[in-house]
């Protein structure tokens, strides 16, 4: 019986838990990503090349790269 | 010195062990847990590699990670602001997935693997390059890799010298042929990265009728460079791949098991011959710009057996080396050589000349597995195992094949096989309705003597990974009917005695008792399981289907 209601404790809070990201997810996307989103857009910023279709070509040339062991300790 | 390469948490989870850079163990995950094209942690994988060199994981002196977690958090994050206000529904899954695993990838390997070393994290493409070029017989070559999607390159072309691999240009998510080609995979109503094969498959049977509205979604350069219409796809948008617009395009999407129409058979017969004008203007650029005779290429489209068959025959390239694990499984290879032959400057293991790099059971092993399930066995010489299993074969017998180390990749070579007659016109309905239960358009691959290859296909060069197409002989296709696809090719394995000397026997054997040195070779599993592992994998799915002999290790197991 206790177990039961353990569970379904866990699960209204893992409900609530759910919405709370939800929520936050949804400020954060619409309050700090949107209007970044929407000065990139006033800047001609188009970071995905989705208006360059009319290139002779589509290859983008990569830096010049040295790799080390100590760059590689880096996730970025 | 032991090097642990890992990949995980897209899909094809796998690692790799290299000691003193030879590659001594590689697996998937999928073969552990069942699952496939698993995206876990691959636990199971690790445990493998680190007891088959009878070592703790404290002895690993470096491990590497198959991608660079910020960077690809970083191309999310950017996709977001481009696909602001509609891009919601990939921000809300990407985002907590991304901080509660795969941001925390140190933390990770500390908690899973106990392992409190560097971890050294190789970009994407690199890895693949590296999984291409590294194991390589090459001592210069160039080098193309293309799949989904890495941090931000989806596709790259460069040169390998030495120990050292330069890409030097990219397409750049979201242009992708990997993700066009899952787009219209999902379209034709099979799974993403899982159905692409089968696309490939289906194409065949499809003339390229759909290129005008190709034409609006992928505008491609004679340099085999591309970009896609995004309004045709969803994927920036919310977790699927088409959009409206494309479902208006090409006509609503099928079903998945619904039945297959001539419409979905000329789209793929588009895509297919769409990617193959990609891939042939991608290595005729990396021809001319490295100006070099060897080309090396991997990532999942690298699996396109079709188009490399073309690039074999129809590009100035001399040799073209494609490894046995071109997808996310073979990067967990790429990443360990990369850092350990260009980041540590060790000089080049030998090359690469066999896929078998998994787990091997020997005849204890496999003999308490059949007297705990009670099956009788007989146990047999090498030589009389070879004449037994010919006969089968000959006499129209399907056959499981458990034998040496499993392969690492998707294709069985000659170690967990299910071989059959390619003579006899009934094996594949035979095969489809017994045992494997695919669907009918999908072809059955064929297994060939290398120095007999150029006899029965249009072949001049080894597949010994099975990763080139060719058309069958015109005069030889009658003789191989169950091996021969609707438009005359094959996918073939070529195999040598020095690295694969037992299936060379067997075919051999074949040969003398048929008159015609092929056999039929299928991956041991049925539709929707990874290829088995384990002789126990193999006794389960031998008892399942109408497989009618198994040869296991020494033993050979027959229904009555």
């Amino acid at each position: 019986m206790a177990a039961r209601a353990w569970d379904r404790i866990k699960a209204i809070l893992g409900a609530l838990g759910r919405a709370q990201t939800f929520a936050l997810l949804l400020l954060f996307y619409v309050f700090v990503l949107g209007p970044v989103a929407l000065l990139a857009r006033l800047a001609g910023r188009d970071f995905l090349r989705l208006r360059a279709r009319g290139r002779d070509s589509f290859w983008v040339p990569r830096p010049p790269d040295e790799p080390t062991l100590e760059r590689a300790r880096h996730q970025s | 010195m032991y090097v642990l390469g890992i990949s995980c948490f897209y899909h094809d989870s796998a690692a790799a062990l290299l000691r003193d850079g030879a590659v001594v163990f590689a697996a998937a995950e999928e073969r552990y847990t069942r699952e496939k094209h698993c995206i876990g942690f691959p636990h199971r994988a690790i445990a493998a590699a680190l007891a088959h060199e009878g070592i703790p994981i404290d002895a690993v002196d470096a491990v590497a990670f198959y991608e660079k977690p910020v960077l690809k958090f970083d191309r999310l994050l950017l996709s977001s602001l481009a696909a602001f206000p509609r891009g919601f529904p990939v921000f809300r899954r990407f985002v907590p997935l991304w901080f509660k695993r795969k941001l925390r990838t140190p933390a990770t390997f500390r908690r899973e693997l106990g392992y409190s070393k560097p971890v050294y994290y190789v970009e994407h493409h690199v890895a693949h390059a590296a999984s291409a070029f590294l194991p390589s017989p090459f001592a210069e070559a160039a080098i193309v890799t293309i799949d989904g999607a890495g941090e931000w390159a989806t596709t790259t072309m460069g040169v390998g010298r030495g120990t050292a691999i330069e890409l030097h240009d990219e397409v750049r998510f979201p242009h992708s042929l990997g993700l066009l080609y899952s787009t219209i995979t999902a379209h034709l109503g099979f799974r993403v990265n899982n159905g692409e094969g089968k696309v490939m498959g289906l194409a065949a049977y499809g003339r390229p009728t759909f290129r005008e509205a190709f034409d609006r979604l992928i505008t491609l350069r004679p340099d085999g460079s591309f970009w896609l219409d995004m309004d045709y796809f969803a994927y920036l948008h919310r977790p699927a791949m088409a959009s409206a617009r494309l479902e208006r395009l090409l006509g609503p999407p099928r079903a998945p098991g619904a039945e297959l129409t001539q419409r979905h058979r000329d789209i793929a017969g588009t895509l297919q011959a769409v990617v193959e004008e990609a891939l042939l203007g991608m290595a005729r650029r990396a021809h001319e710009r490295t100006g070099l005779p060897k080309l090396c290429l991997a990532g999942g489209v690298a699996l396109n057996c079709v188009a490399n068959g073309r690039i074999v025959r129809e590009t100035p390239f001399d040799e073209v080396f494609i490894p046995p694990a071109t997808g996310d499984d073979g990067a967990s290879l790429g990443c360990a050589a990369y850092l350990y032959h260009t980041l540590m400057g060790h000089p080049r293991a030998a090359p690469l000349r066999t896929a078998a790099l998994g787990d091997a059971f020997g005849p204890d092993a496999i003999e308490r597995v059949l007297s705990s399930r009670g099956i009788a066995a007989r146990r047999c010489s090498r030589g009389d195992l070879v004449r037994r299993v010919a006969e089968a074969i000959a006499q129209d017998r399907v056959v499981g094949w458990f034998q040496d180390r499993m392969e690492f990749g998707p294709r069985a070579l000659g170690c967990r096989s299910i071989l059959a007659n390619p003579a006899n016109p009934q094996m594949k309905h035979i095969l489809n309705s017994r045992v494997k239960h695919r669907e009918p358009f999908r072809p059955y691959a064929p297994s060939v003597l290398l120095d007999e290859a150029s006899r029965y296909f249009e072949l001049d060069v080894p597949s010994p990974f099975m990763l080139l197409a060719a058309p069958v002989r015109p005069g030889q296709r009658d003789a191989l009917p169950a091996i021969t696809h609707a438009d005359g090719s094959a996918r073939i394995q070529t195999v040598d005695r020095e690295t694969c000397p037992l299936f060379h026997d067997l075919i051999a054997r074949v040969g003398e008792l048929t008159g015609t040195p092929v056999v039929l070779n299928t991956s041991f599993n049925v539709r929707g399981e990874p290829i088995v592992r384990s002789p126990d994998d193999a006794c389960n799915c031998f008892a399942t289907t109408g497989i009618d002999c198994l040869a296991i290790g020494d033993w050979i197991v027959e229904k009555a």
